[in-house]
């Protein structure tokens, strides 16, 4: 039995620990390699710019770390898709093997894949923006400022000789200003994180049902069975994985109008009150983020669906039951801690708050949906077949996700003495881009850039 | 009943590619293509047709479950089919194209193969009956829609009511656990010393049958003002559920499932029978009961911990505190045997009885569906079982034969799982059936009596009972079954086969279109031990007819060991070296590999342990990878029911017996519930 490795907090991006909640302004750059050598180049230039978890671990917010020659509060982050890495070092095929399937082929890779993700009619990635077969992106370059109006001159600083002419789709999120710390349709996201062990946030709530090991996400380190997993491996860099983690990008739009509208109607048109409730049942959460769990007094994050086993508080197949089943599941072991299907979720809006929830306009909003993990097909992908999208979740039947689900089905609200069943449900959230990527530690950023381990 | 078969023909050389345009056509459009319209087969459940070792030696598997016997199935293909089947296995080697039509009906059935191990995940029911009881499920979801319309803003203004769930009185419970083990310590001591601990022993184990008793009394009157507390404002549940009794029109269906019951525990009585003579007749009477008492109660305790909750590995010790009382009861039984057998036997009765009643209650207090007066009839069972062992130690004069002719205690404990696993199960075992069996086992023995039984059953079995010699052999056969148990298990070092991902590919694309999903697999048995693939029929067999056949349908609620999500599922040793894995399950197939690697694990062990290159179910990732490895995408999948797990069928079932008595306020609200979904 070894001792469990000490976090390299300076070898891993920051973007494992912060959301940079205290950097208002964030954009997100899809970007093609034209030329692989001047990539290299920016790339080992970008190694020493890039934010670091010591930086969050060791750090206040408050301090400015000087970046490309700015002293302006700024972040930047990078990851890379498969494609990116084939381009930037030699990758073989014994090496191919040891990077995840699902990065290999892509988050549109397989007919197989789309349909878990519900990627099809709308969604289907024939129709996305960026990322998938049809817009092929190798690099992601994240900026993140303080000051939104920084943005412009960053990104002009940062792409300076980067080897990349072309930026697929500039994705630009929506400062963290105006949005009121809530996503479109309305509701606090994001509360719900797992708690990585060793980091200040697991020392201060050791209790915490949301403790997670860090192996979970980022390779290297003990995960939730007492495994080490290595990440991917290359013949000439044995360690190439460490420190780094699987990172997921989506685009998913959110048809607020639509949302609105849609539970106005179900609910006879009349109370905007309980429109205001069917939306608490279909997300599983009040607007302000508390549970509908009715049981108990404990902290708004630490409840367990154990207490509300026939969902008279919170629908079996409300949003957050369905994406963190939590003890609903028949089977799972109770006190289960191990939180083996857990995300890092770091979710961004984009696109201006409707100004009438009830009125459609021609505004395109929604969340880029980034999530860390570090294996695609026990987590993030994992969560989206069996949960989100099984028709059969928990005993229901013929439902999906009531708010990203694909749609056309009913959602079922038990109560008493009988449920009641919303039908039809339209989609209000279809995938408009995406891809998955390898978000490396700085040494294998190094590497990538042509320096040798 | 159910048939479960394979046919297994090679395919000629050089026509895979012909054969695999026929079973694409068939594949395209299961109703309307012009081969074989499976949807036009009123007792198909599943059918597959899948072409293994495409590039080596190519063998065509046509998998199917249908209702009724296999010869019936066979002659309404080769009636509304024959061309089709002309036009698959004339790809095949040895059919007779120009044959007569008994030839190629006599080619098929030569080729058929019947599986070693087989599940069915919705025992005795037939494709009639649970389309029916699907039908009749949406008539009445509609019926309740129409009544609950516009309930819907009302509904989301109400705070949901706290009902208790869990146990209300833990103090009741904690000291009927603590009794028990006071019992055995009790039990343990007076080895040793006198009289008094016995007493002591006795009085524990009452103590914890009265607390059981009081404490799912009261959860179950909590629960009812709760409920009626917290309807009040709303439609009552009783009052809904009987306007959906009144409107719902059931068709009535029989389904004939007592024959096939008899004939399948049968195979349980002989084995229980051999085994006890096996005892008998090699030692003394008071070593032989003492050994069945052992044997009999570790079983029972086994029994017991799977009941109260699967041993899982991440260190749930819940199911290992029930060996505590188990082994008490053992113990004293066999002391008090020494003082008074008569007694003891009484006692067994009674405190098996007591035991199965503390299940009961357990699973009373959590479980909101069943009879108010549930209570009344275990305690009314335990009496009657008590007095049961008295009289027959009576009429036969021996403790022994009493002990093995009629166990009551061990019907208690199938009673009482029912009652634990009538949350998943709608099979309801009626408190009548019991007493008329005891009363006609007793009445039997009494009529052929007026001497022991001992005497009765060496004058009916014509000849002198056997040397030990043949016991000798018997207790061999049994070691030799077990023998399997001893078999190297894979090694978790091994590593599993390296799959293409193209091949994950072909295999994933085929998966996720429904909730049911298909899996076909070719496993090489390993041969570094001679016995393996022999062991492996023996285990199949022992398996199949000790638990899959009779335990699993009957007392399982037609689970997998508590997995609800298979279909139909086989096993079917080709010949020595491989065997067929054939399963038709629900949800997705990382689910499905996750239950058998972390809720059936020893069997999984013992079956899929004995494959080439298996690295142990204890590395659930390896396994996976080593179990996708030996799987084969199928060409041809039909299934009759899509879009219904097995857990909705079994919701159906219960729906439609629910609407066929009345029923009081928390047996309403649970069969509400039902319309939701199935209860988790």
């Amino acid at each position: 039995m070894s001792l469990a490795p000490l976090p390299e907090w300076n070898d891993m991006q920051g973007l494992v620990l912060s959301a940079y909640p205290h950097l208002a302004g964030a954009a997100y750059l899809p970007l093609h390699i034209d030329d692989p050598q001047i990539t290299r180049a920016w790339l080992t230039s970008m190694a020493d710019h890039v934010t670091t978890a010591f930086e969050r671990v060791h750090r206040s917010d408050i301090q400015v770390t000087p970046r490309l020659g700015l002293t302006v509060g700024l972040n930047l982050n990078i990851a890379v898709t498969y494609s990116g890495l084939r381009k930037l070092i030699d990758v073989t095929p014994v090496d191919e093997d040891t990077f995840a399937a699902p990065f290999v082929e892509g988050i549109a890779g397989t007919l197989h894949r789309s349909r878990i993700l519900g990627d099809i009619a709308a969604s289907d990635p024939a129709r996305w923006t960026w990322g998938g077969w049809r817009n092929a992106v190798d690099v992601l370059l994240m900026v993140f400022t303080k000051n939104p109006a920084h943005l412009e001159e960053v990104i002009g600083i940062a792409l300076h000789e980067c080897g990349m002419s072309r930026i697929v789709q500039p994705l630009v999120a929506l400062s963290l200003e105006l949005t009121e710390q809530k996503e479109h349709f309305g509701f606090v996201d994001g509360g719900s994180q797992p708690i990585l062990r060793g980091t200040p946030d697991a020392e201060r709530l050791p209790e915490s049902m949301h403790l997670t090991e860090l192996g979970e996400f980022v390779f290297g380190y003990v995960d939730g069975e007492q495994h080490v997993p290595r990440g991917p491996r290359l013949h000439d860099y044995e360690t190439f994985g460490t420190n780094g983690t699987y990172l997921v990008f989506r685009q998913l739009e959110q048809d607020v109008a639509g949302f609105w509208t849609f539970v106005n109607n179900a609910v006879g048109g009349a109370d905007p009150d309980a429109a205001e409730r069917l939306a608490w049942k279909i997300i599983g959460r009040r607007i302000d983020a508390t549970p509908l769990v009715p049981y108990g007094s404990r902290d708004d994050n630490e409840f367990d669906f154990a207490d509300d086993p026939h969902g008279y508080g919170c629908p079996i197949g409300a949003h957050i039951r369905r994406a963190h089943p939590r003890g609903s599941l028949p089977g799972s072991p109770p006190g289960d801690r191990s939180n083996r299907h857990r995300l890092i979720r770091r979710a961004r809006s984009y696109g201006q708050k409707i100004k009438d929830v009830r009125t459609p306009d021609d505004e395109s909003r929604g969340l880029f949906f980034l999530a860390l993990n570090s294996d695609f097909e026990r987590q993030f992908e994992f969560i989206n077949q069996n949960w989100l999208n099984n028709p059969g979740f928990c005993g229901l039947e013929n439902e999906r996700d009531p708010l990203v689900g694909e749609q056309h089905r009913p959602f079922t609200v038990p109560g008493l003495s009988a449920r009641t069943v919303v039908p039809d449900l339209p989609r209000f959230v279809e995938a408009r881009g995406g891809e998955y990527f390898f978000m490396p530690g700085i040494r294998a950023l190094r590497f990538l850039g042509g320096q040798k381990p | 009943v159910h048939s479960v078969f394979t046919i297994v023909a090679d395919v000629s050389v050089g026509q895979v590619g012909a054969l695999e345009d026929v079973l694409r056509q068939i594949e395209w459009d299961h109703g309307r293509n012009p081969h074989i319209q499976f949807r036009r087969f009123p007792t198909l459940h599943f059918a597959s047709f899948v072409i293994f070792d495409r590039d080596t030696a190519p063998f065509l598997v046509f998998e199917n479950s249908v209702d009724g016997p296999i010869a019936a199935y066979l002659d309404e293909l080769m009636a509304t089919s024959a061309a089709g089947i002309d036009a698959i296995y004339q790809h095949c080697a040895d059919y007779p194209l120009t044959g007569a039509p008994h030839d190629r009906r006599a080619f098929l059935a030569c080729k058929l193969r019947k599986p070693q191990l087989y599940h069915c995940g919705t025992a005795y029911r037939t494709v009639a009956s649970i389309k029916a009881d699907a039908a009749l499920h949406s008539r009445v979801a509609q019926r309740l829609d129409a009544l609950v319309s516009g309930a819907l803003p009302m509904q989301l203004e109400t705070t949901p009511p706290v009902l208790p769930s869990a146990p209300e009185h833990p103090v009741l419970h904690a000291l009927a656990v603590l009794a028990g083990a006071a019992a055995m310590i009790g039990v343990l001591v007076w080895k040793f010393w006198s009289t008094l601990p016995r007493l002591s022993a006795a009085l524990s184990i009452a103590i914890a049958v009265v607390a059981a008793i009081v404490a799912s009394d009261r959860t179950r009157i909590a629960r009812l003002a709760a409920i009626v507390g917290a309807t009040a404002d709303v439609t009552s549940p009783r009052w809904l559920w009987e306007q959906l009794r009144q409107s719902a029109q059931i068709e009535p269906h029989r389904e004939r499932r007592l024959g096939e019951r008899v004939r399948n525990w049968s195979v349980i009585v002989a084995l229980w029978v051999v085994t006890a003579f096996a005892f008998a007749g090699l030692w003394d009477r008071h070593w032989a009961l003492l050994t069945i008492v052992t044997v009999a109660f570790t079983f029972k305790a086994y029994w017991l911990s799977m009941i109260v909750g699967w041993p899982t590995p991440d260190g749930n010790w819940r199911p290992v505190l029930w060996f505590v009382p188990a082994a008490a009861f053992g113990g004293a039984i066999f002391c008090v045997l020494r003082w008074h057998p008569g007694l003891s036997l009484a006692l067994s009765e009674f405190l098996l009885g007591g035991l199965a009643l503390f299940i009961v209650a357990r699973a009373l207090s959590v479980h909101s569906a069943t009879d108010a007066s549930g209570n009344w009839r275990v305690l009314a069972f335990l009496v009657l079982a008590a007095a049961a062992g008295w009289w027959f130690f009576h009429i036969t004069g021996s403790a022994l034969v009493a002990t093995l002719m009629f166990p009551p205690a061990f019907v208690a404990l199938i009673f009482a799982s029912a009652v634990r696993l009538r949350q998943t199960s709608p099979y309801r075992v009626p408190f009548w059936a019991f007493v008329i069996g005891g009363g006609v086992g007793a009445g039997g023995f009494w009529l052929f009596t007026g001497r022991p039984a001992w005497v009765w059953i060496r004058s009916a079995v014509s000849f002198p009972l056997p040397g030990p010699g043949v016991w000798w052999f018997a207790l061999f056969t049994l070691a030799a079954l077990l023998y399997l148990w001893l078999v190297p298990l894979p090694m978790p070092t091994t590593k599993p086969p390296v799959i293409s991902r193209a091949k994950l590919r072909a295999l994933s694309r085929r998966e996720d279109i429904d909730v049911q999903n298909h899996m076909s697999a070719l496993v090489l048995v390993r041969t570094d031990h001679r016995a393996r693939a022999l062991l492996l029929r023996a285990f199949l067999w022992t398996l199949n007819h000790i638990f899959f056949r009779t335990v699993l349908p009957d007392v399982l609620g037609s689970t997998l060991f508590g997995i609800p999500t298979v279909h139909f599922a086989q096993w079917v040793l080709l010949d020595e070296r491989r065997f067929l894995f054939l399963s038709n399950y629900d949800l997705t197939w990382t689910v499905y590999l996750d239950d058998f690697g972390s809720r059936i694990t020893t069997g999984i062990q013992k079956i899929w342990g004995q494959g080439e290159g298996n690295p142990s179910v204890t590395n659930l990732t390896r396994f996976k990878q080593y179990a996708r490895s030996t799987m084969v995408p199928h060409q041809v999948w039909y299934r009759a029911y899509p879009g219904l797990t097995s857990e909705h069928i079994h919701n159906n079932e219960a729906i439609r017996v629910g609407l066929q008595s009345s029923a009081d306020e928390e047996q309403s609200l649970a069969l509400l519930r039902r319309l939701a979904g199935v209860e988790g």
